[in-house]
């Protein structure tokens, strides 16, 4: 198939044709492009599996990731690039994430999985190490959230506000870490926190890896209401 | 090694906040992949002042592409005691420092044929020989901790894990910018000022300022590039016998295991289940080619690897394709030294690259090419970047004759998101 993709920038516009398999990504086209000879095309890009979250791109009007959108998705007619909203763009569709990474607390990053703790005895040799993986161990996975910033792209808030990923990121780690969190929930609670939330969730439709921030912010401002009637 | 062990019962110190001490050597590193930023980090502690060149977004060529396999050595114990001893060693210390990006869950070697079976006891032999704690679990009890696992006839508990092949190299930029190095992305090297016989500065172009040329001058110039060192020695002309080698992977969504599996033989294509968040990656397949740029995975790659994980895990084919990819692995090849400065290209015994060496090497330009002042460091794997730094550094040290000690493997990493964080350097 032939695909023509057009990079739209406040600079003014790239235009590229390719041929390529429905079944390639956007990342993939513009691999195909640049390594064609285009050396003036930039993107950010590290994982090509929406892991790293680095290829966000305004894709025909909606944030999406490049490495997970197949040009066959998309219909037909040009499939226009925009730089995502929010953070400072560097050229065509690459970003600095400075401003989002600035509001994302250090949270921890690994959670409990579903699967089971294997409650199995085993004779086990005499180990010297300290904490390296043991069988009947609870296995813990990374976090959802990979801090690509869609939502944050998405979010039609125009004041000041910390972003719906830094939201989600501090209501999960107050769910996790109550003890230690306290400090961090009060962040959410300043005006540019949860409050400035407009109830919009496009951060949770357009979230792509289900993280829906719009819930955690609800749940955030809800311990807050809960704890409110007490005073 | 006990020494070792002990030191790494201790728990890692939180980084120094401050910069080292330095030691008026400026590096200057060509590749923000893995290795140049563990290198930067390892460097920088050290005291020197660093700089990084990366052409794009930093590891955006071969190092985020990697499944995220944690080795614990166990893959290699068969075939290389020293390379899987290194690993175990590795892997422990990673996930100390850069835990927060770690899924430390361990992994089975399974045996689904009875080939795989007889091969259970020289794997566990080989294992154990190379410190690494390997466990006989039987079917029933595998089967129960994994239940989606297909028919398996025994196996071998290991400690490996999975680790974000973005975040945790980030990790290490953290480290280096935090201590006062001078990371640059979106800087190609386009060519080396050398004079006398010895490498004076590195020529980039700012490919974000139209191409605006900057020359970088360095003590010493490392060229860490993996798939593309070949290139960049042509510029030097330093002849760097080097073959990408592109491997595809392939991620369904779900988390099918929670524990690598591999499979318990030889390492080969497609024997690798790497679970990561909520996917499931099968990898990895390896061909060999002569441009590491836009590689992708080609059709034959991704039924085959989908074949390859339908053995581990009946239905796996019938999942939807989350994502393919292809990484473009450097594979050095071997090399003959002829009388004089010439040098044979590379030879390349194994088109199938499998069996030519993984391990990594320093190839020393002022020996092979009369360019003092250049290395480039070839090889390797992922778990062991902290290693190929301490090496690196080592050498630079001793080929500057200056004292130096490494220090990478007592401190806790700061988190990836410090590199993004406080503006663009």
């Amino acid at each position: 198939m032939m695909y023509s993709i057009q990079i739209k920038t406040q600079d003014g516009t790239r235009q590229y044709a390719l041929e390529a398999s429905p079944e390639r990504t956007i990342l993939d086209a513009l691999e195909i492009i640049r390594s064609g000879g285009e050396k003036n095309l930039h993107y950010r890009h590290s994982c090509h599996h929406g892991s790293c979250g680095t290829c966000g791109a305004v894709i025909n009007g909606k944030p999406r990731l490049m490495c997970l959108t197949r040009l066959g998705s998309l219909g037909a007619g040009t499939i226009v690039l925009e730089p995502l909203s929010k953070a400072e763009t560097l050229d065509g569709v690459a970003v600095f994430p400075g401003r989002l990474f600035d509001s994302l607390p250090n949270t921890d990053y690994l959670k409990n999985t579903d699967g089971s703790a294997a409650a199995i005895e085993l004779a086990v040799p005499e180990i010297r190490y300290r904490d390296i993986p043991e069988l009947g161990a609870k296995p813990k996975r990374l976090e959802d959230c990979i801090e690509c910033g869609l939502c944050t792209a998405a979010c039609p808030v125009s004041k000041d506000f910390i972003g719906p990923a830094a939201c989600a990121h501090i209501h999960i780690e107050t769910v996790k870490h109550p003890e230690t969190s306290q400090t961090l929930l009060a962040r959410a609670f300043e005006p540019d926190g949860a409050p400035a939330c407009e109830r919009a969730f496009e951060c949770s439709r357009i979230c792509p890896q289900g993280v829906a921030p719009g819930k955690h912010i609800t749940a955030l401002l809800m311990t807050r209401q809960v704890r409110g009637t007490g005073h | 090694m006990e020494a070792l062990y002990d030191e790494l019962n201790a728990a890692p110190l939180p980084m120094p906040a401050c910069s080292m001490k330095k030691n008026g050597y400026h590096i200057c590193i060509i590749g923000g992949g893995g290795t140049g930023g563990a290198l930067a980090y390892d460097l920088a502690l050290r005291g020197f002042s660093v700089t990084v060149l990366e052409k794009g977004e930093l590891t955006s060529g071969t190092t985020g592409r990697h499944h995220g396999q944690l080795h614990c050595g166990a893959r290699y114990a068969y075939g290389d005691r020293n390379i899987a001893r290194e690993c175990f060693e590795e892997s422990v210390i990673l996930s100390r420092i850069a835990g927060s990006c770690i899924e430390y869950n361990g992994g089975f070697f399974v045996a689904l044929t009875d080939e795989e079976a007889d091969f259970e006891k020289a794997f566990i032999e080989g294992c154990l020989e190379s410190g690494i704690p390997a466990r006989k679990v039987n079917k029933e009890k595998i089967l129960a901790i994994e239940p989606r696992l297909g028919p398996v006839k025994t196996g071998v508990f290991v400690p490996d894990g999975t680790f974000d092949a973005f975040r945790l190299p980030m990790m290490f930029f953290s480290a280096a910018k935090l201590l006062g190095a001078r990371i640059m992305p979106w800087h190609e090297v386009v060519g080396f000022d050398i004079a006398n016989g010895r490498m004076q500065a590195v020529i980039a172009r700012d490919l974000l300022a139209g191409g605006r040329e900057l020359r970088i001058e360095a003590d010493y110039v490392i060229n860490a590039s993996g798939a593309w060192a070949g290139k960049i020695g042509e510029m030097a002309g330093a002849d760097i016998p080097v073959t990408p080698a592109p491997g595809a992977m392939l991620a369904v969504k779900g988390r099918l295991v929670d524990r690598v599996i591999s499979r318990m033989r030889p390492p080969s294509d497609g024997d690798i289940l790497v679970p990561q968040r909520g996917l499931t990656i099968i990898g990895s397949t390896q061909r060999v080619t002569d441009n590491p740029d836009g590689i992708l995975p080609t059709e034959a790659e991704i039924e085959f690897l989908k074949a390859k994980a339908e053995e581990m895990i009946p239905g796996f084919t019938n999942l939807p394709v989350h994502a393919a990819w292809a990484a473009a692995r450097p594979l050095a090849g071997s090399r003959k030294h002829k009388v004089g400065n010439t040098v044979e290209s590379a030879v390349i015994e194994d088109v199938e690259g499998r069996s030519l060496s993984r391990d990594f090497m320093i190839l020393d330009h002022a020996a092979n090419d009369y360019i003092e002042g250049f290395a480039t460091i070839l090889g390797g794997k992922a778990t062991v970047l902290r290693a190929m730094a301490e090496k690196t550094a080592n050498f630079i040290s001793s080929a500057l004759h200056i004292e130096s000690e490494c220090r990478t493997a007592s401190y806790s990493l700061p988190s990836w998101r410090e590199y993004f964080r406080g503006g663009r350097s």
